[in-house]
């Protein structure tokens, strides 16, 4: 209960406001974020630690985008998604290494995780939707004007980060499996 | 003869690119079917999907094919089937396929349109004698431009709709939309 309350839930809500906040989505906000809760449950429930699990995650978030806002849901909402998982990774690694090697109280560690994911979120809300303008920007090829990355170098570098986290994903879950064994 | 040494360069290109790509998987010490099945699925997709994108330069395509393909091969140590599939999505995501749509277009609530005024013309004067004669005369002079102003105008689709209707780039029609706005506003003198 502990876990989920503590855990999934609000890892759900993280990605759920991360693409509001980057999308400046106004409307059905209440209906995307339970939406990205129950799928998440759901998921966890089905599929707990594999890749698999943050794979289906991701293309079913965009799913529900494109049910949920139609036209507003583009392809490279995929790729913001993954910067939210990018950001969820490095933060969650650093803080339960440092816990681990300091005062090793893990439920500590979840709730410090929390503040240290939704903190930047909440104070940086409006400044995340330069993400979208960056890609609204680079992702169409437009020769006609002068970019400062090519679209094409940009999508490659998109396409690399994909498939890096992923791998990176699964390394981090096999630790974990790891650590909640020797624990 | 300089097209002949075109395709030739470019035929020797494409195998030393393909030859490199392979020995960087042969450094990650993979197995050669599943190289060879990973290098094919990414090809084979990107035709499948059509539009392909391109580099301009040769060193960028071969710098850049060969890091994405590295990627998907890294992600072949994790697993076969997210492998393929990574190499299917990576694949559709370097053609003009999963181009944005309707980026600069999203309706705001508090943002009219930007052909608000002619939306409200044709709503309310659709028996004027001089729109009829205005799109008598597009309708004669340019059939695509009356069709976009048909769809647009008088139906009021997305450019989104009108994009997979006529088969053309959402940007070409901001572009034709422009003109037969700037005609209309002058012709009907709204």
């Amino acid at each position: 209960m502990l876990q989920i309350l503590l855990g999934f839930i609000p890892e759900a809500i993280y990605f759920a406001l991360f693409i509001i906040f980057t999308k400046q989505l106004k409307e059905k906000r209440i209906l995307f974020i339970f939406l990205m809760i129950a799928e998440y449950l759901l998921l966890k429930y089905f599929l707990h630690y594999t890749v698999w699990f943050q794979i289906i995650y991701t293309f079913f978030t965009y799913l529900i985008l494109k049910i949920l806002y139609k036209e507003k849901a583009q392809i490279t909402d995929i790729f913001t998604f993954i910067l939210a998982s990018v950001f969820l990774i490095v933060a969650s690694s650093v803080v339960f290494i440092l816990f681990n090697l300091t005062i090793k109280n893990m439920l500590l560690a979840a709730i410090v995780l929390r503040f240290v994911t939704f903190m930047p979120l909440f104070l940086f809300n409006y400044k995340l939707n330069k993400i979208q303008n960056i890609y609204k920007k680079l992702w169409n090829r437009n020769d006609k004007i002068k970019k400062k990355m090519k679209s094409t170098t940009f999508r490659c570098i998109n396409i690399i980060l994909f498939n890096i986290t992923f791998y990176i994903l699964n390394i981090v879950m096999l630790y974990s499996i790891a650590f909640y064994e020797m624990g | 003869m300089e097209r002949f040494k075109c395709i030739f360069g470019s035929l020797i290109f494409n195998i030393a690119e393909t030859v490199l790509i392979f020995l960087v998987g042969k450094l990650l010490n993979l197995p050669t079917k599943y190289i060879i099945m990973i290098m094919l699925t990414f090809i084979i997709s990107r035709g499948f999907f059509g539009k392909a994108l391109h580099f301009k330069t040769w060193y960028r395509c071969l710098i850049w094919s060969c890091l994405v393909l590295l990627s998907l091969f890294i992600i072949l140590k994790v697993d076969l089937v997210i492998s393929i599939l990574f190499a299917i999505f990576s694949a559709f995501i370097m053609t003009g396929k999963s181009n944005i749509k309707d980026i600069y277009l999203w309706k705001s609530v508090d943002m009219p349109s930007k052909y608000a005024d002619i939306e409200y013309y044709i709503k309310y004067h659709s028996l004027d004698d001089d729109l009829i004669e205005f799109e008598n005369k597009l309708q004669n002079k340019d059939k695509l431009l009356y069709t976009l102003y048909k769809y647009r105008f008088i139906e009021h689709k997305t450019f989104n709709e009108i994009s997979e209707l006529l088969d053309i780039p959402t940007n070409r029609i901001t572009n034709e939309l422009d003109k037969i706005a700037l005609s209309i506003r002058i012709y009907c003198k709204i």
